[in-house]
């Protein structure tokens, strides 16, 4: 269906996000504490940058990303129960 | 100096909107699914009994506020509290630490390290959990971060326990043990010492190590009620405890020399018993130190280069998006 590949593609733009601002934050920080000790001179607004931009889009974009793929915590003993209903398959400890 | 230059906030306030929406449009759309009778991308139960746990506390904490002070005054905090709270200095070592054990245990790093902690625990009832154990305190008193020290630690030392047949109930559990009394002792200490802190503080000191201790021992408890031969804490074999074991892969290899086949006498005797075996059909010959170190090396190679690390990274980053 469309929809579906629309979703895909929305997840992965969402998850790509994600990583470039994980992958910036680690990369602005490491920066910063070697352009502080190393050369005295300690970058602008690391921490600015670091905790209204990349903190927020870190936590915030992967949430549908974790809705696709039903890693949200939810409780399901009394879904469990239900006829009809079939066993989990996967359990997210095993995922790594 | 940073306080001098302010920084247009509106797109950051843009990520939370974003997200929420999504996850609200991907729940909907699997309602739709369900009640168009359309197949699901994954089987879904009943979506009102497994509400997810973030939803439904923020939607009772938005009820139980718009109840007492109005609608704008609840839907001002939903807009403020979740963004102070992440946007924090201290609570960016989380996905940090969340990416250091997804490279550590990609370039196979947990893997010697637990098995290095397996060969010096290995006497111990449980000793790969003592390792998660010291690992957390060590991770505990360098972050101070609850939460980070529990999310690397779920991620570098469950699926150790886990290769190593441990129950995964007793892999969760000490971790869920460590998040619980772990780092409060650290939380105590930082706290303002003045003179009447100090028995506090001192109590703190203490607690840790009686703490990681008694947890310790609980590990060691459980582990010993469906004991091995030989890996019971008993005084006749303490002086076994101290001899480190190798593990499967540090040990020198046995190839085959001939046929291979010994009946039901292979699988059970084991790797000395078929060494000191007159040598005849199928026995097995020990390889030469040499040979041995040559293939360790082989495997250290493999694990450090950047090739099978670029390799394992894209394996699963491609098996999470698709």
């Amino acid at each position: 269906m469309i929809a579906y590949g629309f979703v895909r593609a929305v997840d992965r733009a969402v998850l790509f996000g994600a990583a470039i601002a994980l992958v910036a934050m680690m990369l602005q920080v490491s920066a910063d504490v070697i352009a502080k000790l190393a050369f005295n001179a300690p970058l602008p607004l690391p921490s600015a940058l670091v905790t209204e931009y990349y903190m927020v889009a870190v936590a915030f974009l992967p949430l549908a990303a974790g809705e696709y793929r039903q890693a949200h915590i939810h409780v399901d003993i009394f879904v469990q129960r239900l006829p009809g209903s079939r066993p989990r398959t996967n359990s997210p400890t095993m995922r790594s | 100096m940073e306080q001098s230059i302010r920084l247009t906030l509106w797109p950051a306030y843009f990520f939370l909107p974003l997200g929420l929406g999504l996850m609200a449009a991907l729940i909907a759309l699997k309602l739709v699914c369900r009640v168009l009778g359309k197949p699901e991308p994954e089987p879904v139960a009943l979506i009102a009994l497994r509400v997810l746990i973030g939803v439904t506390l923020i939607a009772v904490s938005y009820a139980g506020i718009a109840a007492i002070g109005g609608h704008s005054a609840a839907w001002g905090i939903l807009q403020v509290v979740p963004y102070s709270f992440i946007s924090n200095w201290t609570l960016s070592s989380v996905p940090m630490f969340l990416l250091m054990g997804f490279v550590c245990y990609h370039c196979g790093l947990t893997r010697g390290l637990f098995d290095a902690a397996r060969v010096w625990l290995s006497r111990l009832p449980g000793g790969l959990a003592i390792a998660a154990v010291f690992g957390c305190t060590g991770f505990a008193a360098v972050t101070g971060s609850r939460v980070a020290c529990a999310a690397a630690m779920g991620k570098i030392a469950v699926p150790e326990m886990v290769r190593h047949k441990y129950d995964i109930r007793l892999a969760t559990g000490t971790l869920g043990l460590l998040l619980a009394i772990g780092p409060a002792c650290r939380r105590v200490s930082s706290m303002k010492t003045t003179s009447r802190w100090r028995t506090v503080r001192s109590a703190s000191w203490c607690s840790g190590p009686v703490n990681h201790g008694s947890s310790i021992a609980a590990i060691g408890e459980i582990r010993n009620t469906r004991p091995k031969p030989g890996a019971t804490l008993e005084p006749a074999n303490l002086l076994e405890f101290l001899k480190p074991r190798l593990p499967a892969y540090m040990r020198p290899r046995y190839i085959e020399k001939r046929a291979p086949n010994r009946g039901g006498l292979v699988p059970v005797a084991g790797d000395f018993l078929r060494h000191v075996l007159p040598q005849g059909r199928g026995c097995l010959e020990i390889e030469p130190l040499a040979e041995g170190r040559a293939h360790f090396l082989e495997d250290v190679q493999n694990s450090l280069g950047f090739h099978p690390f670029r390799d394992h990274l894209f394996v699963q980053a491609f098996r999470d998006i698709a």
